[in-house]
């Protein structure tokens, strides 16, 4: 999977669990805190990365995350 | 002889917690709180209530709505892991003394959280077929402001204390009655860290957890209970979920693809009361005829899991 699909995967999975929220892969640097999502949002995406993509994101590992791009950047090898 | 619900009654106490008033404490914004956790007031039962006195008040109510005696009653189950004391004696041997319950009434506790009205209502109401009992109640009372420690973020927004009873009678002495006639239950116990209260007698949660499991288990859970009594979605015209919160119910129904409109959510004034959250909504459709075949599913500590469908039967 390149780093666009994968852009373009997370950013299916954040309008699917927070339809409300405006999300694109050109806001990948963003904090997603001030995007408007919150920890539940980010329960839910992590359930969706383990089901879509098959990855197991580790609770040691959530605390680095705060953009699109953080997860790409940690998804990249494990994809 | 077949047994069913014949009333629901509850008790909410008086006290409460504005989670409006915390949100600059926990970092929450109104929209969390109003959208995802779904809860502004919590209740607070009062500090000379005890577990006891919430399962009295909802069982004095349930009484006086269906013009039952106290002596009528021949069985009563109580669910709480809050019990009176530290928990011996029973506390439904403790309710049975405060109310001065005849002395043939069996008592005895069910330790269950969010499951837990599911599971005792099965167990009851298998129990009063099997030996004949004609009048029982199933009350689940289990305050959480026991255990939650008011600075912790992950709970003390969320849990509140209420009580419910629950009147299970026979439809041979009156009006149709509502009663369980399918239900799965399930328990994952390599999860059970997720929701504990540890040696410090203070309730942990790990939310992410908690969220897999709910999303994922749970909606199994009901498709395998509509598989098994031959059902469809379209067959059910409640849907009854465990009010773990807002999130979660909003998240039930989009990975099932239910109808909003039949997924009652009633959490705001009242929290996630454990066992209690689904009778409490479960009272206010009690009309036989109005929804003719109910889904209830409780899902949390255990990890345990119910889920059953209700029907009128006469």
């Amino acid at each position: 999977m390149t780093r666009s699909e994968l852009m373009q995967k997370l950013v299916s999975m954040l309008m699917d669990i927070a339809p409300a929220v405006e999300i694109s892969p050109e806001k990948s640097s963003v904090n997603l805190e001030e995007l408007g999502y919150d920890s539940l949002d980010q329960s839910g995406l992590l359930l969706s990365i383990d089901e879509q993509l098959g990855v197991k994101i580790e609770d040691s590992e959530v605390q680095g995350l705060r953009t699109l791009d953080d997860y790409a950047a940690l998804l990249a090898s494990r994809v | 002889m077949s047994i069913g619900i014949e009333a629901i009654a509850g008790y909410v106490p008086l006290g409460r917690r504005d989670n409006l008033e915390r949100l600059e404490a926990f970092g929450v914004t109104a929209d969390f709180i109003d959208n995802k956790i779904g809860v502004r007031a919590l209740p607070v039962k009062g500090p000379d209530e005890d577990t006891s006195d919430l399962a009295c008040r909802a069982i004095e109510a349930v009484l006086a709505q269906s013009g039952r005696a106290r002596h009528d009653v021949d069985a009563l189950v109580l669910c709480t892991q809050n019990p009176d004391g530290y928990g011996l004696p029973h506390t439904s041997a403790i309710v049975h003394g405060k109310l001065g319950l005849g002395k043939q009434c069996l008592a005895f506790d069910i330790s269950l959280g969010c499951s837990g009205f599911v599971y005792g209502l099965a167990t009851l109401q298998s129990l009063m077929e099997a030996q004949g009992l004609k009048t029982g109640l199933l009350v689940t009372a289990d305050p959480y402001s026991k255990v939650v420690s008011i600075e912790d973020k992950n709970t003390s927004l969320l849990f509140g204390d209420a009580a419910a009873a629950t009147l299970l009678t026979s439809p041979a002495e009156g009006a149709p009655r509502l009663r369980l006639v399918k239900a799965l239950f399930g328990t994952d116990g390599t999860e059970r860290q997720a929701l504990e209260v540890g040696p410090d007698r203070v309730l942990r949660m790990n939310g992410r957890e908690v969220f897999n499991f709910s999303a994922t288990t749970v909606p199994t859970q009901i498709k395998d209970l509509l598989a098994a009594a031959h059902l469809t979605i379209a067959d059910i015209d409640l849907f009854l979920f465990h009010q773990g919160s807002k999130y979660i119910v909003d998240t039930l129904v989009r990975r099932l693809g239910l109808p909003p409109e039949k997924v009652p959510i009633a959490i705001g004034e009242t929290g996630n009361t454990v066992s209690s959250s689904i009778p409490l909504i479960l009272r206010h459709h009690l009309a036989p005829g109005a929804d003719r075949r109910i889904l209830v599913s409780g899902f949390g500590v255990g990890l345990s899991y119910a889920s059953a469908i209700l029907e009128w039967s006469s």
